[in-house]
């Protein structure tokens, strides 16, 4: 017999559940090892180009990646309490539900650690200051601050912390929409959308590297979110009292996190004159395409109307327009100067 | 009254450039869009070119036209004298001829069913002069309408030229290159038909990929209630559809 294609039993667990199947998929293909990773690819070639790259170009990444690796620390350390909300008893069967936020806790950190490194090595000269641990004192990167994604972090938190003690479905909805939704399935994907046509003018292979592992355990997170949401849309509409309001927080919290996204996509491409051609429109039209396939397709919400998601995002860049982004960061840059000095 | 019996005017029916004319007019006397629009355009192209693809013109039939239609064109063709009929059919394309030919039953009915299940896209060169002068006039006008504006891989290019809250003309192109535009709209035919009949919101179309904006979403997102607005006229403006 072929022991590879045996079907091995199991016990208490079952393998049947798409938590288990996402959780399986992570043990086999989210094991990557950053630090082999950066020592396999080096950081010779990257340095090169980064050392070709303008003050404008280098700008530009580095508004990109700060907030990939302050919102990397940020839903690193939120997985705990995503742990504790799956476990909730407004879920069904959790155990595998908490085998698949163990594992994204750990793809998390391991993606905090490849930006670190990356900013670390070859970066640096863009960011004097962003060693500080935001969970020890310091805060987020200036240039994360001065943008929505800033904002969205922070309210992750309040979120998350909300769901996981004793949140009820509609907490645990707006909490999940958040992060899986907007963090993970707009902002990162939106992310990579822009990463890639900036690869174009400058490509960092290493960077890329990471990227791609990084998207990839992205795109089961984003799946394993979609999925807990499904459980408490299905719920609310069989009529159960508990759950109803959901689909309203879903939406609810989908509007207030476009605007947040909407403020970083102008932050990174139009406000410093998009010099490695992002190109906001189509970034804006990207992030349209990934709210619209998982809040129309994927979970068939009819509780909202895209009307309104449209003006909020109208909305976030006629602020976005007016802001000075410069002056926010040189505030921050001041704020993160005097937590190093230990003030 | 059944639609066969109704008249209906050229540019009732859409797809067409009458139709688009009077979508022009309604658009410029709307007070919503003076209102939200104010400005749009102005130092920067702001005309809009909606594409519409996959016309089923090699699917359908001049007999799955609106009922009007090919009603019109069957009435004709049969009430007229035998002796004219069959004059008319000398100057027929050789094709037509010969399927007339192979089928059973009276010269006037034989004649009707063959136009009638002819492919729209071959309609315009299976038409000829003789046929058009004895043709109800709005399948004149439709044949037309096929032949010039409508291309080959059935794609309707309709530009629509709009500045501070008015629309100042409309065509339709043959390609997008024809004519300067700052952005464009695109879909299948089946999604424009649900857009223009107030079933399809525009931006959960966008969101959805039914549609695909192309443009300065800069722009889009600061006069976001004028798009919304020029969708509206649309589904308010009565229309019948060609397909």
């Amino acid at each position: 017999m072929d022991a590879s294609t045996d079907q091995i039993k199991a016990g208490r667990v079952d393998t049947d559940s798409q938590y288990y199947e996402l959780y399986q998929k992570s043990v086999e293909l989210g094991t990557w090892d950053a630090e082999k990773l950066v020592r396999k690819v080096g950081f010779e070639d990257d340095r090169e180009v980064w050392g070709g790259l303008n003050d404008n170009e280098k700008e530009q990444w580095a508004r990109l990646i700060s907030y990939f690796i302050d919102g990397e620390q940020a839903v690193a350390a939120d997985a705990r309490r995503i742990m504790k909300t799956v476990s909730s008893p407004y879920f069904d069967r959790s155990m595998e539900k908490e085998m698949m936020a163990s594992a994204l806790g750990l793809e998390e950190a391991k993606h905090t650690q490849f930006f670190d490194l990356y900013l670390t090595n070859v970066m640096s000269d863009k960011f004097p200051q962003y060693e500080l641990d935001s969970r020890r004192g310091g805060i987020q990167i200036p240039r994360t601050e001065a943008c929505g994604a800033g904002e969205m972090f922070e309210r992750q938190g309040t979120l998350q912390a909300q769901a996981a003690h004793g949140g009820d479905p509609a907490d645990i909805a707006r909490a999940a929409t958040n992060y899986h939704i907007g963090v993970e399935g707009i902002l990162a994907r939106g992310g990579y959308f822009a990463k890639n046509r900036m690869m174009q003018e400058a490509p960092l292979k290493l960077l890329n590297k990471g990227f791609q592992f990084i998207s990839t355990d992205e795109g089961r997170h984003i799946t394993f979110g979609l999925e807990l949401l499904q459980e408490l849309i299905e719920k609310e509409r069989e009529g159960l009292p508990d759950y109803q309001g959901v689909e309203n927080a879903i939406w609810e919290q989908a509007i207030e996190d476009i605007g947040y996204i909407t403020d970083t996509a102008y932050f990174i491409t139009a406000d410093i004159n998009d010099p490695l051609d992002v190109d906001f429109s189509e970034l804006v039209n990207r992030g349209a395409r990934l709210a619209g396939d998982m809040m129309f397709d994927t979970l068939d919400l009819d509780a909202g109307s895209a009307t309104e998601f449209m003006q909020a995002s109208a909305d976030a860049m006629e602020n976005a327009q007016g802001s000075d982004y410069d002056d926010v960061i040189d505030r921050y840059d001041h704020i993160y100067s005097q937590k190093m000095a230990g003030d | 009254m059944s639609t066969q019996e109704q008249q209906f005017e050229l540019d009732d029916y859409f797809p067409t450039t009458a139709w688009l004319t009077r979508y022009q007019h309604a658009l410029d006397d709307s007070q919503e869009l003076e209102d939200t629009g104010g400005g749009w355009g102005v130092g920067w192209n702001g005309d809009f070119v909606f594409e519409m693809l996959n016309l089923p013109i090699e699917e359908r039939t001049v007999g799955d036209l609106p009922e009007e239609v090919w009603g019109a064109l069957e009435e004709g063709i049969t009430q007229l004298p035998e002796n004219t009929l069959e004059t008319v059919l000398e100057d027929a394309p050789e094709d037509v001829a010969d399927g007339i030919e192979a089928r059973d039953g009276p010269l006037p009915e034989r004649a009707a069913q063959e136009l009638l299940e002819t492919k729209i896209s071959e309609a315009p060169e299976k038409v000829w002069p003789g046929l058009r002068r004895v043709m109800p006039d709005i399948m004149d006008d439709l044949l037309d309408e096929l032949e010039q504006n409508v291309t080959d891989d059935g794609t309707v290019y309709a530009w629509i030229g709009l500045e501070d809250g008015g629309c100042y003309n409309t065509t339709t192109m043959d390609s997008l290159d024809e004519r300067d535009h700052g952005f464009v709209l695109t879909g299948d035919f089946d999604q424009w038909v649900d857009l223009v009949s107030g079933d399809l919101d525009v931006v959960e179309a966008i969101m959805s990929g039914k549609l695909e904006l192309d443009g300065d979403m800069q722009k889009i997102l600061q006069y976001s209630d004028a798009a919304l607005t020029m969708t509206d006229v649309a589904s308010d403006l009565d229309k019948r559809f060609l397909f």
